[in-house]
């Protein structure tokens, strides 16, 4: 996982997964990034294969830290099939998602 | 794969029937079952055929099976259910019509029909297996009458049919074209429809949302979730847009409620 900040924009990368054992790993790890000045965090799904309920809970959980700062998450170029759990929990209509 | 259906006889009694192998273009239909076993509006595809043809007066099919033939063998037996002998030969790979008849055929008794799988008799204009929305298209196709012979299948509503003994919560929304198979469950506002059919012993959880979408028989289906242009079967959620194909790890989602891989069955 990397992540990258550009101006107020924090960028995580490089998910391959986010399951059981990954999810907690990469909630703290992210929250551990943020910075005062980052009101924007752009999760980039694009080689992300895998997501079960423990990964939705932590996008949500971020979704509610950025939503509590008044800043945003993004979901960046997810595969298709993270596109299908999304839709299938209907949490696309929660977070916004950028193709 | 051929797309042509040879009558050589008009009356003819006798029937080759080739079962497709897997088709690149609709790979995800058959990983769990060889193609001409896929549900299709509570039977499966091969049953309707076998169906037709028996109703057309055909008495003696062959089925030329590339793909598992064990299993078309077991899912057809010798033929009883359709008042029709049945034989499944196994074959190296998937036969055109005239290796088909040069092999099966009896030059002495009227030349068969004998026809690639690859659509149903009923419905020759319909393609089946070229794209996933092709598929979805013939199922749409023969909806309205599929199913109304089935024991205690009944129109609920203007295209919207319902199999015997499945249970639809008073506040759920099925808007037609919908078709529910027998035992079926559908919860408390749950909303199915329109374009969707629902497998035999499916269980759709309250305030569940499924559109233009296939639910396979005994499937799961979680409460709240929102199905749509995708086939749901056990754990596999299928986009039938992009082909996107995913196995569902949380049960509450989505789930096999029979995972020891029942055939679509029948129930005339």
């Amino acid at each position: 996982m990397k992540t990258n900040i550009q101006g107020t924009t924090l960028t995580v990368a490089g998910i391959a997964e986010l399951s059981a054992t990954s999810s907690t790993t990469f909630r703290d790890e992210t929250r551990a990034a943020l910075t005062a000045a980052v009101t924007t965090l752009d999760i980039d799904l694009s080689l992300t294969t895998f997501v079960d309920s423990s990964g939705l809970g932590s996008l949500i959980a971020l979704h509610k830290t950025m939503a509590g700062r008044g800043g945003a998450l993004r979901i960046i170029k997810p595969t298709p099939t993270v596109v299908q759990i999304l839709e299938l929990t209907r949490l696309h209509r929660i977070l916004e998602i950028v193709s | 794969m051929s797309d042509t259906t040879q009558q050589s006889s008009a009356n003819a009694l006798r029937a080759l029937v080739i079962c497709p192998d897997p088709q690149p273009d609709v790979p995800a239909l058959s990983r769990r079952l060889p193609l001409v076993l896929t549900p299709f509006l509570g039977k499966t595809v091969l049953d309707h055929a076998l169906t037709f043809l028996a109703s057309e007066g055909v008495r003696d099919v062959r089925l030329l099976c590339s793909d598992r033939p064990d299993v078309i063998r077991a899912a057809v037996g010798g033929g009883e259910e359709w008042g029709v002998k049945v034989e499944v030969h196994a074959e190296k790979r998937e036969l055109t019509v005239a290796e088909a008849l040069a092999k099966h055929g009896n030059p002495v008794d009227a030349a068969p029909h004998a026809f690639v799988l690859d659509r149903l008799p009923q419905m020759p204009g319909a393609p089946l297996w070229d794209d996933y929305e092709g598929w979805m298209r013939a199922m749409l196709e023969l909806l309205p009458v599929a199913g109304l012979d089935r024991v205690g299948s009944r129109e609920m509503s203007p295209g919207v049919i319902v199999g015997l003994r499945s249970r639809i919560s008073p506040t759920a929304r099925l808007i037609g074209p919908c078709w529910v198979g027998a035992n079926a469950f559908v919860g408390p506002k749950a909303t199915l429809g329109p374009n969707t059919v629902v497998g035999d012993g499916a269980y759709i959880e309250g305030e569940a949302l499924v559109e233009r979408s296939v639910v396979g028989p005994d499937t799961y289906v979680g409460a709240m979730t929102e199905v749509r242009n995708s086939f749901a079967w056990g754990r596999q959620l299928l986009n039938l847009l992009n082909g996107s194909c995913i196995e569902i790890s949380d049960r509450f989602l989505l789930h096999d409620l029979k995972p020891d891989l029942s055939i679509p069955g029948r129930m005339t």
